[in-house]
């Protein structure tokens, strides 16, 4: 067999590079993942690598097929699943049913959604279950006079164990199997994973109940930050109507003189935000100004200048109530933008938020960090969080919206609809249809996913926004970064390394070593892109020490899904990472310990259950 | 009946229905598309075909490759390209030079354009071609006095025609080479069948330039059906509701306004709402716009009743009159405007896409097809081609032009600066077309680098970018590449073949060879050029060789005759394109393109058996 030395260490080149630039966010993903296959297709376009058979192995063709990879096309078609279910709000009526059952015992109520979701998420995508529970576990935090970061990071990491148990459990499960079976491993039944992945997923349960909660600091929300640590600072809305006496003042040097001692956070005219600093600006009808101050102030300005504040005839004549029950009218709420929300991509204007809902935007966090930029220049991404403010009635309204996730569970109760039962019956079908091996997962997924849209769940607009080109375009590149690995030699080359620095280690000791390594990247990088890179790489040396590639691939998966400790590293964390107010230290406190808890449980248990010792 | 037969004909079965759901549009695109694949896949799940090796032929692998077809990611780079050239108005500079250059002898400007656009198309995919040509075409029939009608169907028809001629002239000739290629005829170059395509595109394009504009009858436009009545023409006037306005708080009577009495109430909008007629317990507030229908008699009267306060604006004539002579009322203007394929527009209502808020104009009206959709404005989802009619002042309008997300039927004398990033956008497209054209590269490779280097260079952003891929374009081929698969897979494509010789038993190649490309030519005006195009490609291949003739011979017949979708405006993306801004109807498609079918198919059946040496 020719060996492509150049070739190898090109591959290697590109690979360090991409890596570099995903970790990094430089580029945008797209590009950079566009850019690996671009970089692959011209290459070996000009060094083509021969097989055994004397034919080219790297031709466009093959380099491209990561795009229809089956295990691909089983994500996506179960994010539309996902989507569905969490459309017709499917699970929103038995998770109700144990939060009044538990309701008596509020320290239950927590643990008892934690583990439905352990247990949802074995047989979903990760991100449909924590959409889908956030609000939730918003409402119990709320309830139990909780901050939201006492229970949003738990179920994070509680969807990400639970989605360790099955073959469908997690993207990363899927993708690994797959390249698998292209090596020539046999195929990774549905429940394989389940004893060893049952056993970390017990372990790391007992760590999310009894020691996170003692690591996790309760965070400021938006609705503290805006409105001052102290709490001192009220919100109010003054709507200019016609003959209001605010018409035509004009901002000086930033403030508006007719409102002293109050801050001016935005005025909002149409769809249209203007924020501070205030220059040339002057008050027209039909704005509505919000102001931040404190109790005495709003309650002097009511006092003298009342028409100021009340506007609407319903409100003229609660004249002269204290201006806590006048402002109390109104609710501050945060809300997340939901993956696949039609909000992402438009800036808020665009979105047209305050005409559908008449909530108007204080801020927006992206990362837990408030955007330094124009409110109005910003263009949503799922998992941003938005403070909005709106009367009751309206924030109640935006419960209802799928585009955007409440984090405060309302009492209003949703109708389990007709829809609700037909989407639970189609997920229903696709599990029983995959874990019984009647037909392959891609195919039950694929039906499953096409039923969504005949029984009215999903219209086609929105399973194609469950459509990510973000995933789609990982996944295919790091697909394509897989194969050159594997025919230009290199997974051999690396295998041979790790073998040869643990000189004659038992077997034991390099699982746990590359149980290991694996673990720490996918920290970094992707789940998805670590498992497709490591598995040809995991494959080569359990055939160098001479031990059942299958072990390795088992070790790949089960390492390439514990990103605790980074926000970055899993989609579910990032969405957690707003809401939460977290920063990235918390996630490095909280997960690191629980990712290597995990690697030594892995390390003692699965050596033992496979019978390398 | 043995099991192969039956899922032979399943498969003949399977293939029959999804053409009709097709081809009716009954069911969404998507829908269909994904449910021909889920049906193959559990069909041969459970009746797997096996293969000489002993694997099953049609696994979900086998199914979803065309997911991956190389044929199909270089079209959505195409895609990315020509949209990149759209944004860039890359070829806005070099038209305006022919333009100017031409100018003198107004009669040839527009054979000339279109000759333009053929050769243009020949390199590019067809829909950018006419996406970016319409506005230049509209305007220039404007300024000859023609209606738009006049020269958007020569428009599409001379794009397909200029695509037949290489392979990367549209998405059908590749697909149909992918397709062939993996069915082991050897690969078809780039300018492998350009004399037989230039001597079709040759005569078409004579039938186009000489026959048509004698077959093409003027259509009235949608400022003409708005403004048309009895009373002789009516004109468009705006009342902007300040505070205090004599309206303000008028309540509509049984859908009337009492003091707008002899004026017809078009559309009262309120922010980003539109309320349209009947107006039921409607009251006028401060900052509502209403838009009146009257003549200008009613419209004189009423100022001079009411004071000129009454109206912010009104349309100007046909000819160029102010409605209101003395009134010293801002002008206004009404222009049609296309949703351009990739539009942010696209899916959204007209009040979520903010057009009123970014831009000012009013929206008065939406055309689909050439037909005004009967439901209220505001529930009407936009889609690429749809015409919309807009209202706003001379400026506004003007505004619109820099508007990638329509396109202005109404090419000013606006001169957009020809940008660093057109040439660049230009270069990129150079670099691509010589690459593929050379062989340097494949062309799979040519397409996929020059979309990234569309994006990377700053020609389009990532958003724009994936606005260029067509999730419809993408599962209808990929639908249609698993459906040849299994057709080839089931023995069904070598059963038509035989059932295709059978029926010519006798007859000279020549004779089989016109038979087969009238087939086609006549399906692919009902079905997609694509779908139709892959599903032929393997019983051509059959064909040819249980005749034991050249199969690359009859692949080119079927890229030909797939082309030829000019008969009805389904058939083929860019006809469905200039429907809407033309106002034809469907029978101005059949009246003018099928002539021009039975040229093509002429030419070819003569030209054809000489050229390729069959006897």
């Amino acid at each position: 067999m020719t060996v492509y030395m150049f070739e190898m260490w090109v591959t290697f080149a590109v690979i360090a590079v991409a890596v570099a630039l995903l970790v990094t966010e430089r580029f945008r993903l797209e590009i950079t993942c566009a850019g690996i296959i671009v970089a692959f297709l011209i290459f070996f376009h000009f060094y083509p690598v021969l097989g055994e058979d004397g034919k080219e192995v790297l031709t466009p063709e093959r380099l491209l097929a990561g795009f229809a990879n089956p295990a691909l096309i089983t994500i996506l078609a179960l994010l539309i699943i996902g989507q569905g279910l969490f459309h017709t709000g499917a699970l929103e009526s038995p998770t109700r049913m144990v939060v009044t059952l538990a309701g008596r015992r509020p320290a239950v109520v927590l643990p008892a959604i934690l583990i439905i979701a352990a247990i949802i998420s074995a047989f979903m995508n990760n991100t449909p279950v924590v959409v889908m529970f956030l609000p939730v576990l918003g409402a119990v935090a709320g309830r139990l006079q909780q901050s939201p970061s006492k229970v949003l990071m738990p179920l994070s990491f509680i969807t990400i164990l639970g989605g360790m148990t099955t073959l469908i459990g997690s993207s990363t499960n899927l993708l690994v199997a797959d390249v698998a079976v292209a090596a020539g491993l046999p195929r990774i039944g549905f429940f394989d994973l389940s004893v060893v992945g049952g056993f970390l997923a017990f372990i790391g349960l007992f760590y999310v109940f009894l020691i996170m909660p003692r690591l996790l600091e309760s965070r400021a929300t938006m609705a503290d930050e805006v409105t001052g640590l102290s709490g001192k600072q009220f919100i109010a809305q003054i709507q200019i109507s016609y003959d209001h006496p605010l018409v035509g003042s004009e901002a000086v040097a930033g403030l508006f003189p007719a409102l002293k001692d109050m801050t001016v956070r935005l005025v909002q005219r149409g769809e249209h935000a203007i924020l501070p600093p205030f220059e040339d600006i002057t008050l027209r009808p039909g704005d509505v100004v919000i102001v931040a101050a404190t109790r005495q102030v709003l309650a002097d300005a009511l006092s003298s200048r009342g028409n100021i504040l009340a506007t609407e005839p319903a409100e003229r004549e609660e004249e002269g109530a204290a201006p806590r029950e006048e402002t109390s009218q109104l609710t501050l709420a945060e809300a997340v933008i939901a993956p696949g929300s039609r909000m992402i991509g438009r800036t808020l204007e665009q979105s047209g938020l305050h005409a559908e809902t008449g909530c108007i935007v204080l801020g927006i966090q992206r990362r837990s960090r408030m955007i330094r930029m124009r409110l109005s220049d910003i263009r949503l991404e799922a998992g941003d969080v938005i403070l909005v403010l709106g009367s009751r009635e309206e924030v109640r309204g935006l419960r209802l919206n799928r585009d955007l996730l409440l984090v405060e569970w309302t009492a209003a109760e949703l109708p389990m609809t007709e829809k609700a039962n037909r989407a639970l019956a189609i997920f229903a079908a696709v599990i029983l249809a995959a874990a019984s091996g009647l037909v392959p997962i891609v195919v039950a997924a694929i039906a499953g996913a096409l039923a969504m849209i005949p029984a009215g769940c999903l219209n086609v607009r929105q399973a194609s926004r469950a459509f990510d080109r973000q995933i789609y375009l990982l996944i295919a590149a790091s697909l394509a970064m897989a194969l050159p690995l594997e025919a230009t030699g290199g997974a051999r080359f690396l295998a041979n390394l790790v073998v040869s620095n643990l000189h004659s280690a038992p077997p034991a000791v390099t699982l746990s070593a590359m149980f290991l390594l694996v673990m720490v990247l996918t920290n970094l990088l992707s789940n998805n892109a670590t498992a497709v890179l490591f598995t040809p790489i995991a494959i080569r040396t359990a055939q160098a020490i001479g031990v059942d590639p299958s072990v390795f691939v088992f070790a790949v998966i089960f390492a390439a899904n514990c990103s605790f400790a980074s926000p970055f590293g899993y989609q579910t964390n990032l969405l957690v990472m707003g809401p939460g107010h977290y920063r990235f230290g918390d996630f490095l406190r909280a997960g690191a310990p629980l990712a290597a808890l995990l690697w030594i449980a892995f390390s003692l248990f699965a050596p033992w259950y496979w019978g390398l010792i | 009946m043995s099991l192969q037969l039956v899922q032979m004909w399943v498969t003949f079965a399977v293939i029959v229905g999804a053409i009709v759901l097709l081809a009716s549009e009954r069911v969404r695109l998507e829908v269909t598309c994904t449910a021909i694949i889920a049906f193959f896949l559990v069909f041969f799940h459970a009746f797997p075909i096996v293969g000489p090796k002993g694997a099953n032929l049609l696994s979900p692998e086998a199914l979803l490759a065309g997911f991956a077809n190389p044929a199909l990611l270089t079209i959505l780079s195409l895609l990315v390209i020509g949209q990149g050239l759209f944004h860039t108005g890359a070829f806005e500079w070099p038209t305006r030079k022919l333009l100017a250059i031409a100018g003198r002898h107004s009669a040839l400007v527009v054979p000339l354009l279109l000759l333009l656009v053929a050769v243009n198309s020949a390199f590019m995919n067809d829909t950018p071609v006419v996406v970016m040509y319409m506005p230049v075409l509209t305007a220039l029939a404007l300024r000859l006095r023609l209606s738009a009608s006049m020269v958007l169907m020569p428009l599409s028809y001379m794009a397909i025609l200029g695509g037949m001629t290489t392979l990367i002239g549209s998405s059908t000739n590749l697909l149909a080479a992918g397709v062939a290629a993996r069915a082991g005829v050897p690969a078809i170059g780039f300018f492998d069948f350009t004399v037989v395509g230039a001597v079709l595109a040759g005569s078409g394009a004579l039938y186009v330039l000489v026959v048509m504009p004698r077959m093409l009858r003027p259509r009235a436009s949608m400022t003409s059906e708005l403004t048309a009545s009895q009373e002789g023409r009516q004109f468009i006037a705006q009342i902007e509701l300040r505070p205090g306005h004599p309206l303000t708080g008028q309540r509509a009577k049984s859908g009337l306004f009492a003091s707008l009495k002899d004026m017809t109430v078009r559309l009262v909008q309120r922010g980003e709402h539109a309320i349209l007629p009947p107006f039921e317990d409607v009251v006028l507030q401060p900052g509502d716009i209403v838009i009146v229908a009257a003549t200008r008699q009613v419209l004189t009267e009423q100022i001079k009743l009411q004071g000129r306060a009454l109206f912010s604006g009104s349309t100007a004539g046909g000819d160029g009159e102010p409605a209101v002579q003395r009134g010293g009322i801002a002008e206004l203007t009404l222009a049609e405007a296309v949703i351009a394929p990739g539009s942010r527009m696209i899916g959204r209502t007209i009040e979520q896409s903010g057009l009123h808020l970014e831009t000012g104009c009013i929206v008065l009206g939406i055309q689909r097809r050439s037909r005004m959709i009967r439901m209220p404005l505001s529930d009407i989802r936009v889609e690429a081609g749809d015409v919309i009619l807009v209202l706003g002042n001379r400026d506004q309008i003007r505004g619109l032009r820099l508007n990638r997300d329509l396109l202005v039927l109404e090419w000013s004398a606006l001169e957009l600066p020809h940008t660093e990033r057109a040439n660049l956008a230009l270069g990129l497209f150079a670099v691509v077309v010589l690459s593929a054209a050379t062989g340097l590269v494949p062309i799979v490779v040519a397409a996929f680098v020059g979309a990234l280097a569309m994006v990377a260079s700053g020609c389009l952003n990532v958003r724009q970018a994936a606005r260029a891929f067509d999730r419809r374009i993408y599962l209808l081929i990929a639908a249609s590449l698993a459906m040849a698969q299994v057709l080839e897979a089931s023995g069904g494509a070598s059963f038509l073949a035989g059932g295709v010789v059978e029926l010519f038993r006798g007859a000279p190649a020549p004779v089989i060879l016109s038979a087969f490309f009238l087939l086609i030519a006549i399906l692919t005006n009902v079905l997609s050029n694509n779908a139709t195009a892959v599903l032929f490609t393997p019983i051509g291949i059959s064909t040819a060789q249980q005749l034991n003739l050249d199969p690359a011979i009859f692949v080119y017949a079927v890229i030909f005759a797939a082309n030829c979708s000019f008969a009805s405006p389904f058939g083929y993306q860019t006809n469905l394109l200039v429907m809407g801004p033309g106002h034809y109807s469907f029978n101005d498609f059949l009246r003018a393109g099928a002539p021009l079918v039975l040229l093509i198919w002429i030419t070819f059946s003569l030209f054809a058996p000489w050229y390729y040496g069959l006897q």
